[in-house]
């Protein structure tokens, strides 16, 4: 099994026993479960530059 | 903007995509790489946008309450979306479809009339994404009556992810991906150096500077149009399925890749709080900058190395 689909398993095996609740407080209350989060690869910073920026960060 | 002399050649594009403008830098590899990530964008956006009827996204919200066969890529998006979900405890929640139409944003946006005399839809809560359904073996979905996902700008992020991916594999030494402000940069820059981003929006802006990562930001000042006097924007509270009440006028992330950094970006704009803020980019080993109205930003924890 693929470390892909591995990663899919555990997010679906942890929500099977998951019962988000909803508040109207502002701050939802889904638990917490197995997160990729916790497991996500890092960004890493480049070197300092005074080069022209590349790209635009825009906003979606 | 000119991208600086380098040994290693460097190609770029500037098309439309996926609603917004896209940006593509190749850098070293062979010419067709270029052209053939403008066409995977295309492919796509025409898996995934809520604007093409026959797409593999419209279908599946279609076949609400029936088990649908998609695309490994249509399954990887609804997988990392419901992970966002999890990853941000719902503030990020791709299930605010209904609500994101409730509010007006019912087409594509340069159709959108922009200001109407006429109320918006009341808005509802989103279902969540606890009831969907994913089996990998098979590559299917099942979504519960009533639930329907927007792709959105997770949509946008995993496009950059898969893209500069693809590139990379294809033989470039380095690549960058953005298509509306969900951006992914990896390998060698430009002249050698570092992927550097500036950052829109801010008084007296940022810069950025990244070896690999992806950045986002989600914005409560873009996307905006008017309904019975009162400005609407597409960031929905999934809570109350309205435009987000956020003392925030944007969210830049900083997270090991695009998709990520565009569900942690809708969430910490949505969750409005500098703790809250500061808590949910942590979790997720991510960081960025807030800008507060009107125009002031903050940095998040983790911010400094990444600026240029």
């Amino acid at each position: 099994m693929s470390l892909a689909t591995s990663f899919v398993l555990v997010v679906a095996f942890a929500r099977s026993d998951t019962t988000p609740e909803r508040s109207t407080s502002g701050d939802s209350q889904v638990p917490e479960t197995a997160t990729p989060g916790a497991t996500s690869p890092r960004p890493q910073p480049g070197e300092h530059s005074r080069a022209h920026p590349v790209t635009r960060t825009g906003a979606s | 903007m000119a991208l600086p002399a380098t040994t290693t050649c460097t190609r770029e594009a500037r098309f439309s995509a996926m609603g917004t403008s896209a940006h593509v830098v190749v850098v070293g590899g062979s010419p067709p790489l270029l052209a053939r990530a403008q066409a995977r964008i295309a492919d796509l956006e025409g898996r995934w946008s809520r604007f093409r009827p026959d797409s593999e996204l419209n279908r599946v919200n279609a076949s609400a309450g029936r088990p649908v066969v998609v695309s490994t890529e249509t399954f990887d998006l609804i997988a990392r979306a419901v992970a966002g979900w999890e990853m941000t405890r719902g503030r990020f929640d791709p299930s605010v479809l209904p609500a994101v139409r409730a509010a007006g944003y019912d087409r594509d946006f340069a159709a959108i009339e922009r200001v109407a005399v006429s109320p918006a839809d009341p808005p509802s809560p989103a279902p969540g994404c606890a009831p969907i359904t994913l089996d990998p073996v098979v590559s299917q979905v099942t979504l519960p009556p009533g639930v329907a996902l927007d792709s959105g700008g997770i949509g946008k992020g995993l496009a950059a992810d898969l893209v500069v991916e693809e590139l990379r594999a294809g033989g470039a030494a380095g690549a960058c991906v953005n298509i509306g402000g969900d951006l992914r940069v990896d390998g060698e820059g430009p002249g050698a150096g570092s992927w550097v981003v500036a950052v829109d929006g801010p008084r007296h802006p940022p810069v950025l500077s990244l070896a690999t990562g992806g950045v986002a930001t989600s914005s409560r000042l873009r996307r905006r149009w008017w309904r019975a006097g009162r400005a609407l924007h597409h960031i929905i509270d999934p809570v109350t399925g309205a435009p987000a009440d956020t003392p925030l006028g944007s969210a830049t992330v900083i997270a090991g890749d695009a998709w990520r950094a565009e569900v942690l970006a809708t969430a910490v704009l949505v969750a409005g709080g500098r703790d809250q803020a500061a808590r949910l980019v942590e979790t997720a080993g991510a960081t960025g900058l807030v800008v507060a109205a009107p125009g002031a930003w903050y940095a998040l924890p983790g911010l400094e190395p990444f600026l240029s």
